[in-house]
């Protein structure tokens, strides 16, 4: 079943992204992709999710996600941002660092479809709490 | 005649109340004599007793409906016994007929309905004292009036009580509606008894019996606590009854079942399954997390998802529930990347109260064979996809060569087994360096066409033989009798490999078996034969030898039909998905060899005909499935070998020709055809039923093409269809005869 809502993927390599773009897209849901997201905050508009890669090259992770967040604030937009990681232990750390989650096993691409269905669930059960 | 000598002997009516007159009227007279203390008591015995025995019968079918037969029987006996204690009184004995016979009759209708309903019904017992009294008013008996106020007071107490719990405490008011169970414990506490014992004594469980209030209502307010208890241990039992069905249901569903309630905590029954998959003695009391997501790490985030639903799910109304069951996880991995993986299919159903979600039932089947044989399958699957590939690789560069090797690996398996010798014997080490020397050798070359299963089983082989080598060479000699065996094995394991790599060879070539007899020659050089052959057998028509050498000739010349039709076996998958259709594609008589002339146009043709076969016959797999149809189409190619010519069919089986709309479009263009035959007008130029032109078909021209080129090399097309069966194309040389082909007909 094809699921829907609009996902913003950042990271530094262009061959994940684009992976993770083919892959995320195939289950339905609109990918948009950045390697600057600092420079990118605009994609954030309409985003339910984000998912960041915590070490790119020239940044800094923690401000990324802060400006990131500061960004969607301004919008309105109350989308969630993960951790997009290989390192189990950084994953079990995502509270530390901001983020509202984490998806281990970057690379294992049928791994992330499952993660990104859960972080929908997670949404659309947020959004019913609030009454939405 | 009794009575009447009792009424003349009573007192005179105007010196005695109504109820003295009523007794003196129905007492025996030595009964009266006794004095009126002795009246007063044996009054106020008799109206108990009736109360015992009208109640003593309602215990008995209550016993009854609990399938407590000795209890039954007990209280049976002490109805029976009120009955014949106040028979005594020969003049009640109208009101022991009517009082304990309608008793009796009414419980037991009354609680034979109950039975059939499911339940007892707290309305239903309510009424239940009030038909006796009504009976007794009937049968004249006035100070029934009393008794039926009485009852009339207990019952609007019993509404009262259940209404608003008022005489109630707080606690019991707490778990309205009042059960039997939070009754049996507030009279317990009231009275200053001994707490209830915990073991076997489940209230939750008590909940499930669909108990009236009202039962322990009337037990309290009549203060028949034994019964009461006499009660409760029948309740138990069949709620323990009850459970054990359940119990026993759920384990004959084969799925791990269980419940959990607003704590999260498995409470009430589950299955035996349950138990196996979650690695447990016990599920009472254990966590739902702790059995679906043990071991996740915080940051799962089907683990978080969940737990974010399990902060939802109760509050949410009975209607919501769809949407609350799309987002549990429908699949749960436990013990995952460990040997100990179990995959469970998970379902969530909703056990209402009120109109609440009150428990969430959880249904988990646990499918790890099926993921585990679903994995092999893909494993051999892929390992299937690779071999094929590498075939198709060593068919693109040079199958002689990997003929030649499966040649000469079968030959130095048979040299291998005749030098080892039919028995166990000694070897010197030279014949030991031969033996290694064929293994060595079939190893090497399956390694060079990465047969990894050849390879390994000689290299097998080749270990069995390095423990000859030793002795063989400083003792002169070595016995072959302890390897002997394992040798034999190995060469017939390796000897099963190459057969299995042989028919993956076959299946990949387009020419099928005709592959293992191909030589490589040019091309040019064989078509130049032919046609200096044929201006030969111009000048020399009548001569034999030269037919033969013709013939020949044209064979040098021909092309196995698996070469025509090989490049349509990617073809057909791809082109149905483009059309949302599935079709598989099956070619019989890929050897048989097709004369250069058709050999030149049939490629081109095929194409044309299996994508129509596509587009116009296969229908979409749902349309299929509807028709009772494999949603998967077929679409066959035969070749025959004939003595004319190769004879070839095309069939599939689609939706078969729209003779209809053919016959309107012949009309239309003003086209002559044979009513019944409307299919040859397909192969008119101009003729498309297709509503559309695509890419895959549609232009009208294709099909007269195809007619005109294969008349070119001297063939001829035929079409049948049946409509809803499929469609079917011949082609035979002109020079056949009808009587020689065969029939067409569907074999698919």
């Amino acid at each position: 079943m094809a699921e829907t809502g609009r996902i913003l993927v950042i990271d530094d390599s262009i061959t994940l992204l684009s992976k993770v773009k083919e892959r995320l897209a195939k289950d339905g849901y609109e990918i948009l992709t950045t390697t600057n997201a600092v420079a990118n905050t605009a994609l954030l508009k309409g985003c339910d999710l984000v998912i960041i890669d915590f070490h790119m090259p020239g940044y800094d992770g923690a401000q990324v996600l802060q400006a990131l967040k500061k960004a969607a604030q301004q919008m309105g937009n109350e989308a969630l941002m993960y951790l997009h990681t290989t390192d189990q232990a950084e994953a079990a750390g995502y509270k530390k660092h901001g983020f509202d989650g984490a998806f281990a096993m970057k690379g294992n691409f049928d791994a992330l479809s499952k993660q990104v269905q859960a972080a929908f669930r997670m949404i659309k059960l947020r959004k019913m709490q609030k009454g939405g | 005649m009794t009575e009447s000598k009792t009424a003349a002997a009573a007192p005179p009516a105007s010196d005695q109340s109504a109820l003295d007159r009523f007794v003196q009227g129905r007492l025996h007279p030595d009964f009266l004599n006794g004095g009126t203390d002795v009246y007063r008591r044996a009054k106020t015995a008799v109206v108990f007793m009736m109360f015992g025995g009208t109640f003593a019968y309602f215990f008995t079918f209550l016993n009854i409906q609990f399938k407590n037969y000795g209890a039954a029987v007990v209280e049976g006996l002490i109805a029976t016994l009120v009955m014949v204690l106040i028979w005594q009184f020969r003049h009640f004995r109208s009101l022991v007929l009517v009082g304990n016979v309608e008793a009796a009759v009414t419980s037991a209708v009354l609680l034979t309905a109950a039975a059939i309903a499911g339940g007892i019904d707290g309305a239903a017992l309510r009424l239940m004292p009030v038909v006796p009294m009504l009976a007794l008013l009937l049968a004249g008996v006035r100070w029934a009036w009393v008794w039926m106020a009485i009852n009339s007071l207990f019952v609007l107490a019993l509404f009262l009580i259940d209404k608003h719990g008022t005489v109630l405490p707080e606690s019991f008011r707490a778990t309205e509606p009042m059960y039997y169970a939070n009754v049996a414990e507030w009279w317990r506490a009231w009275h200053g008894l001994t707490p209830l014992p915990a073991e076997g004594f489940k209230p939750e469980k008590w909940r499930e019996l669909k108990m009236s209030d009202s039962i322990g209502g009337m037990a309290m307010s009549l203060g028949m606590a034994s019964i009461f208890e006499a009660l409760k241990d029948q309740a138990l039992r069949m709620v323990e009854q009850k459970n054990q069905e359940l119990a026993q249901l759920f384990d004959n569903m084969r799925q791990a079942i269980f419940t959990f309630g607003k704590d999260f905590c498995v409470t009430g029954q589950y299955s035996g399954q349950a138990k196996k998959v979650f690695r447990r003695d016990e599920l009472d009391g254990a966590h739902v997390l702790e059995l679906l997501y043990p071991n996740a790490p915080d940051y799962d985030p089907d683990f978080m998802a969940f737990q974010e639903w399990l902060k939802v799910v109760f509050g949410t109304a009975a209607e919501g529930w769809d949407d609350m069951a799309a987002m549990v996880p429908a699949e749960r991995v436990l013990n995952e990347f460990t040997d100990d993986e179990i995959f469970l299919s998970v379902e969530m159903r909703p056990i209402l109260k009120r109109g609440r979600i009150d428990r969430v039932m959880v249904l988990a089947s646990d499918e790890t064979e099926k993921v585990k044989l679903a994995r092999e399958a893909a494993a051999r699957e892929a390992e299937f996809n690779k071999e094929m590939a590498a075939m198709k690789k060593l068919l693109s560069g040079g199958a002689q060569l990997f003929i030649a090797f499966m040649q000469s690996a079968s030959d130095r398996l048979m040299a291998f087994e005749t030098d080892l010798g039919p028995a166990p014997r000694m070897v010197n080490a030279s014949e030991v360096e031969v033996l290694f020397q064929h293994a060595h050798t079939v190893k090497g070359e399956a390694k060079a066409f990465e047969l990894v299963d050849l390879e390994d089983t000689c290299h097998e082989l080749e270990e069995k033989l390095s423990d000859l080598r030793e002795p063989a060479t400083q003792q002169g000699g070595a016995s072959t009798e302890e390897v002997f065996g394992d040798i034999v094995q190995g060469i017939a394991n390796a000897r099963a490999h190459i057969a299995k790599v042989r028919q993956q060879f076959i299946d990949a070539s387009p020419l099928g078996e005709a592959v293992l007899q191909q030589v490589t020659v040019n091309v040019n050089d064989v078509g130049s034969l032919e046609d200096e052959v044929r201006e030969l057998i111009a000048s020399e028509t009548d001569s034999p030898r030269a037919r033969r050498i013709q013939k020949i000739a044209e064979r040098l010349a021909s092309r196995p039909f698996g070469e025509a039709s090989g490049r349509l076996s990617d073809g057909v998958p791809a082109w149905a998905a483009q059309l949302e259709k599935r079709a598989n594609f099956i070619v019989d008589g890929k050897e048989v060899l097709v004369p250069p002339q058709l050999a030149r146009v049939l490629p081109g043709c095929l194409t044309h005909m299996v994508r129509n076969c596509i587009a116009h016959g296969i229908e979409i797999p749902e349309k299929r499935e509807e028709l009772g149809k494999d949603p998967v189409g077929a679409i066959k190619l035969t070749c025959l070998p004939g003595s004319a010519g190769p004879n070839i069919i095309i069939e599939d089986d689609g939706a078969g020709l729209n003779t209809v709309r053919l016959r309107e479009k012949a009309i239309e263009m003003g086209m002559a055809f044979q009513p019944g035959r409307e299919w040859e007008l397909i192969f008119a130029s101009g003729m498309s039923t297709a509503e559309t032109v695509d890419d895959i078909s549609g232009r009208g021209v294709g099909m007269a093409a195809v007619k005109n080129d294969l008349e070119g090399a001297g063939y001829e097309i035929d079409v049948h269809s049946i409509a809803g069966k499929g469609t079917i194309f011949f082609i035979r040389h002109k020079a056949a005869t009808k009587r020689t082909i065969p029939p067409p007909a569907f074999t698919i």
